[in-house]
């Protein structure tokens, strides 16, 4: 999960820093999405490490979860002392992920959803935002899919080091509050791009 | 009865050495046909059931907790002792062994004493390798501390929880034979009775606390590690389980039982908060290495302890024992508690409860230091209480804590039934009348460990060969007994719950032989208890059926053995006319309020015989001491 | 103090169970939880039904015996301390309490709140020990071990193996007690020796006992009544790594 995991978080900040040229204008974006498409020896194999990944990532959540499920016990009534609401629902978060990616990937990537887009070139993102955030419900959904990927990540960020065995006392504050802020930084981020589309900041 | 010690010839100080090696064997291919139950999981059990599998022979273990790593030693705080001279100090082996017969008031054997001050080092060298982690010095050399009754720091701690680590390091031991195949462990299996053919322990019955049925084990010899019966006092600090019933139904068998009246009252208890309580709390007795311990010198002082000033502060310890302070032995320590509060000077809203003070050895000290040393002690009574030990005095009173009397042995731990034998704090062996502290651990250990592997030997050596069907016929009649007087007990269907008798019979106990007893006391207490257990046949409850999980029904079989039990403690009390160690006659003491012994009478142990009908009969094994000299015991 | 009791009870392994009310009157604030549970006890004795089953030995918080999941916590509200050390004070006057028994696949009910632990004693069977027969011993101070390291290892050592841990957790995880375990014999020299093996055995005792996995939650080391931390885990973890990778 954890290594996966780190993977797929690694995506998650490149692809943010990526969108963030939005804010540098067109020709920028643009540019960075061309260069991308210019270089199919570097974009496939990235994208099919992602694919597995985001696989396997799947399978282990998955069956970390039926185990765990059969495991537990069921209390007529529970109560947490620290366990955090984002690290005991990863796998509703995750399926939200999920399903916003598959949808993510038909909006922008495989363009399906907005019969506009067939108009304008595949690497002019620029204008297929300004478009795609034009909507409302779409707009809504992205900051809300923004919220579960931060829920997500929070538990994830945090608690990876703790996994993988790489953290210790001396600096366990730190990881772990450094995990918090990065989720919450790419949540941020993230949910400023369909907004500030949709409020008009980004023309 | 035969009350030969066996105790082999030669000088003290070589007899183990030459005994051990002149032993007779049993060869490793013969081991394994030999069956060794070991009843109780404690530090005593767990060690020999472990050695005993690791030796080749084939072990079956019982305990009546859900898992052996919960046997009560593991409640142990101070420490253990050995004589290792690490701190410099002029301990030594026989340094030790003279602390611990004085200790005693000179009624343990000096043999065994000298043989379990011996063994002490090798014990420490044992734990350390299963590694027990043991309090560490700077340089990454072990630590000491001081306990009563020594001038000399040698006692090994893993902070306030030394019992807890040395019984994790037997029970991963036992754990590693479980895992091998040569231990059989039954958790949730309580002895009921001991299995003898022809004068030979063959085995015993136990019932399965789960499915509530009776089983019975033959074996070529039957090991009882069992404990001590400090719960006849109802409120005692030992763990609610613990019971007398594996050692008093081998004395209805035919195992004598020494010295039943030598029980230990521990000085340092958080005192009875309501008539509710189930159980109290031992503080440990390392506290006294800083806490000073007073009341007020005004009688029914009820100032704030803040408020009182030094001027009108009583170390008594200090006061009546200058050498060793509030080091004292424990007998000593609490007959002077009881002695401050019968006169009206005790604290707290009972007025039963004397002060153990860290003020100033935090100014000494620091905080840290303290904190370090007891931390967990201070929380614990902190929870309990609710009062801040570092800001406001502790509250203590001494309580029920260890039972010195036990299942007669001789030097090779057997009892006087052949192929029983009694180790830890079920046998009465080394600790005279009163034991000084952190040495149960020590005696555990030594019999579990170093003591039993090899003197059994020399029983499956030379006794004849198990007889299958003789050992079976006469195990169906003994189980079909434990069958019949589990019926007995839920067929009485009265009113009132095991506890409430309990109650009682712990409240006859301590008023009457208790802290402090007299000929009038104990005659009083052999009157009551009849009367009570009479009432106990009639008016039980115990709800529930025999054939599950009930635990009423466990507790009403071994109340029914204390009622039994206390009665034989009141008459070895009444008839030992002297006092020693823990067991206080009034009728016997200095013109300062000192125990007297009586050495030219009473030098010896009390071992009792039961008899079907009419009394139990006393026998008397003489001690004799060649190497200390009898003398009234001084700390002052 | 007065309190509404809730409490499970189960006739045996088979029977489903339920949730069972009763009013306890009159309470001290000074009577522990275990000594309001024998009041009760005492009282449907006396009335002739039969009183709760629950495990509980020492009294002082050392023996984890006592395992009750109070009010959806394990060990109830206290902080550091078992249900045997926890007094009627830290509850409100006329509070239902729900009591309910440790859960989870791997600790099944025996009867009303007695769970059945020994999947713990099976995890240590495992490995949780060094292997040094009676007598082979080398004196105490050859090996000298640091204090930071002595001191460490009791941390993790102190474990009364009560299962609070696993109890607590949404997944049914032993991981606190295994790397408590595995920690305290990892930071001495003598159980140095041993510990590529021991981790990977004991964690398939683990596994193998039906225990769920780690998803680090940290509520084990919220509920253990002996504080003991996650890095242990972590360690366990690493542990965990170094002898895959070393095999």
């Amino acid at each position: 999960m954890a290594i996966t995991g780190v993977a797929l978080g690694g995506f998650v900040c490149v692809h943010l820093a990526g969108n963030l040229l939005l804010y540098l204008g067109p020709e920028v974006l643009n540019a960075y999405a061309q260069s991308l498409h210019d270089a199919p020896y570097l974009l496939w194999p990235l994208r099919a490490i992602l694919l597995t990944c985001l696989v396997v990532h799947l399978t282990c959540g998955i069956t970390l979860h039926l185990r765990n499920r059969k495991a537990a016990g069921r209390y007529v009534k529970r109560d947490y002392r620290t366990a955090s609401l984002s690290s005991r629902n990863m796998l509703l978060t995750g399926s939200v992920m999920l399903l916003f990616v598959l949808y993510h990937l038909a909006h922008f990537t495989l363009r399906i959803t907005d019969a506009r887009f067939a108009q304008i070139g595949h690497t002019d993102v620029y204008q297929m935002l300004v478009l795609g955030f034009q909507s409302p419900a779409v707009t809504f959904f992205y900051v809300l899919a923004m919220v579960f990927l931060g829920l997500h990540l929070q538990h994830g960020l945090s608690s990876l080091l703790q996994t993988l065995g790489l953290n210790g006392p001396r600096y366990n504050r730190w990881l772990s509050s450094g995990g918090y802020t990065l989720a919450w930084l790419i949540m941020l981020g993230n949910m400023s791009l369909p907004l500030s589309v949709y409020l008009g900041v980004v023309k | 009865m035969n009350l030969d010690a066996h105790i082999p010839a030669g000088a003290l100080e070589t007899k183990w050495q030459r005994y051990k090696s002149t032993l007779p064997l049993v060869s490793p291919a013969n081991k394994r046909r030999f069956k060794i139950i070991v009843v109780g999981s404690g530090l005593a059990g767990s060690s020999a059931a472990a050695t005993l599998a690791e030796l080749g022979y084939a072990v079956e273990c019982f305990c009546f907790q859900d898992s052996p790593r919960r046997a009560h030693s593991i409640a142990a705080q101070g420490g253990i002792n050995a004589a290792r001279n690490y701190q410099g100090d002029g301990d030594s082996v026989f340094r030790l062994f003279y602390d611990t017969v004085k200790g005693g008031d000179f009624r343990a054997r000096e043999a065994n004493v000298y043989r379990l001050a011996e063994i002490s080092g090798a014990i420490i060298d044992q734990c350390v390798a299963q590694g027990v982690p043991f309090a560490r010095e700077y340089g990454g050399m072990l630590a000491n501390r001081s306990f009563g009754g020594a001038q000399v720091s040698r006692t090994f701690y893993a902070r306030g929880q030394t019992g807890q680590q040395l019984l994790l390091g037997a029970y991963g031991a036992l754990a590693r034979q479980i895992a091998l195949g040569k231990v059989t462990m039954h958790a949730r299996h309580e002895m009921l009775d001991l299995i003898v053919v022809a004068g030979r322990a063959r085995g015993i019955v136990v019932r399965d606390l789960v499915s509530g049925t009776l089983r019975s084990c033959c074996a070529d010899a039957v090991v009882l590690a069992t404990g001590g019966y400090a719960n006849v006092f109802f409120l005692s600090t030992n763990a609610m389980g613990c019971n007398v019933t594996a050692t008093y139904r081998a004395h209805k068998r035919g195992a004598g039982f020494a010295n039943p009246c030598f029980t230990q009252i521990h000085p340092t208890c958080i005192p009875v908060s309501g008539e509710h309580q189930a159980k109290l709390t031992l503080m440990s007795e390392s506290l006294r290495n800083d806490g000073r311990v007073w009341v007020p010198t005004k009688k029914g002082d009820r100032r704030a302890p803040h408020e009182i000033p030094e001027a009108e502060r009583d170390y008594y310890l200090e006061r009546r024992y200058p050498a060793f302070g509030n080091l004292s032995p424990r007998d000593i320590a609490s007959r002077a508690a009881l002695q401050v509060c019968n006169d009206g000077y005790g604290v707290g809203r009972s007025g039963m409860g004397v002060y153990l003070d860290f003020a100033e050895a935090m100014q000494r000290l620091g905080q840290d230091v303290i904190e370090q040393r007891y931390g967990n002690l201070f929380s614990m009574y902190e929870e309990i209480t609710g009062e801040d030990p570092y800001r406001t005095p502790m509250r203590i009173f001494p309580a029920a804590h260890y039972t010195m009397g036990g299942l007669w042995v001789d030097y090779n731990l057997m009892s006087n039934l052949d192929g029983l034998f009694v180790i830890g704090e079920a046998n009465f062996s080394d600790h005279g009348a009163n034991r000084l502290g952190a040495s149960a651990l020590m005696q555990g250990l030594a019999d579990g460990y170093f003591v039993l592997p090899y003197t059994i030997g020399q029983y499956l050596a030379a006794a004849p060969v198990l007889d299958k069907s003789a050992a079976e016929k006469t195990a169906a009649q003994t189980q079909q007994e434990c069958q019949q007087s589990i019926a007995a007990l839920l067929n009485i269907k009265g009113k009132r719950s095991v506890d409430y008798f309990h109650r009682r019979l712990g409240k006859i106990m301590w008023d009457n032989c208790g802290m402090a007893r007299s000929a009038a006391s104990l005659q009083q207490a052999l009157q009551a208890i009849p009367q009570l257990q009479e009432e106990f046949q009639r008016d039980l409850r115990v709800p529930g059926g025999g054939a599950s999980l009930n635990q009423s029904l466990e507790k009403a079989g071994r109340v029914a053995d204390f009622l039994d039990f206390a009665q034989l403690m009141c008459r070895d009390a009444l008839a030992r006319e002297e006092s020693c160690g823990g067991h206080f006659r009034t009728e016997y003491q200095t013109a300062e309020g000192e125990a007297q012994r009586n050495d030219a009478e009473f030098t010896h142990v009390s071992v009792w015989q039961h008899r079907a009908a009419g009394e139990p009969q006393l026998h008397r094994e003489p001690l004799q001491f060649s190497h200390v000299a009898l003398a009234q015991r001084s700390y002052k | 103090m007065n309190f509404k009791l809730h409490v499970w009870r189960q006739r045996d392994a088979q029977d489903k169970g339920r949730m069972v009310k009763y009013a306890v009157r009159e309470i001290g604030a000074e009577v522990s939880f275990l000594e309001m549970l024998d009041l009760l006890n005492e009282e449907l004795t006396e009335a002739g039904e039969e009183p709760i089953a629950f495990d509980h030995d020492c009294r002082e918080g050392i023996c984890g015996a006592c395992s009750l999941v109070i009010d959806g916590v394990a060990h109830g509200p206290g902080r550091g301390v078992t249900t045997c050390q926890l007094m009627m004070r830290n509850f409100r006057d006329g509070a239902d309490i729900f009591v309910e028994p440790w859960r989870g696949r791997a600790f099944p009910i025996v009867k009303d709140l007695v769970v059945d632990r020994s999947a713990f004693d099976r995890i240590i069977e495992a490995g949780g020990y060094v292997s040094c027969n009676t007598g082979s011993a080398p004196d105490a101070n050859v090996t000298p071990i640091a204090k930071q390291d002595a001191d460490l290892a009791m941390d993790a050592a102190q474990c009364i193996g009560c299962g609070a841990c696993a109890a607590a957790c949404k997944n049914s995880s032993a991981m606190l007690f295994v790397a408590a375990k595995v920690g305290h014999l990892h930071l001495l020299p003598q159980g140095r020796v041993e510990n590529q093996t021991r981790v990977g055995n004991m964690v398939k005792a683990m596994d193998a006992q039906g225990f769920g996995a780690c998803t680090n939650q940290q509520e084990c080391e919220a509920v253990c009544p002996k504080e003991i931390s996650v890095n242990f885990i972590a360690q366990l973890n690493r542990n965990y790594v170094r002898a895959l990778l070393d095999v």
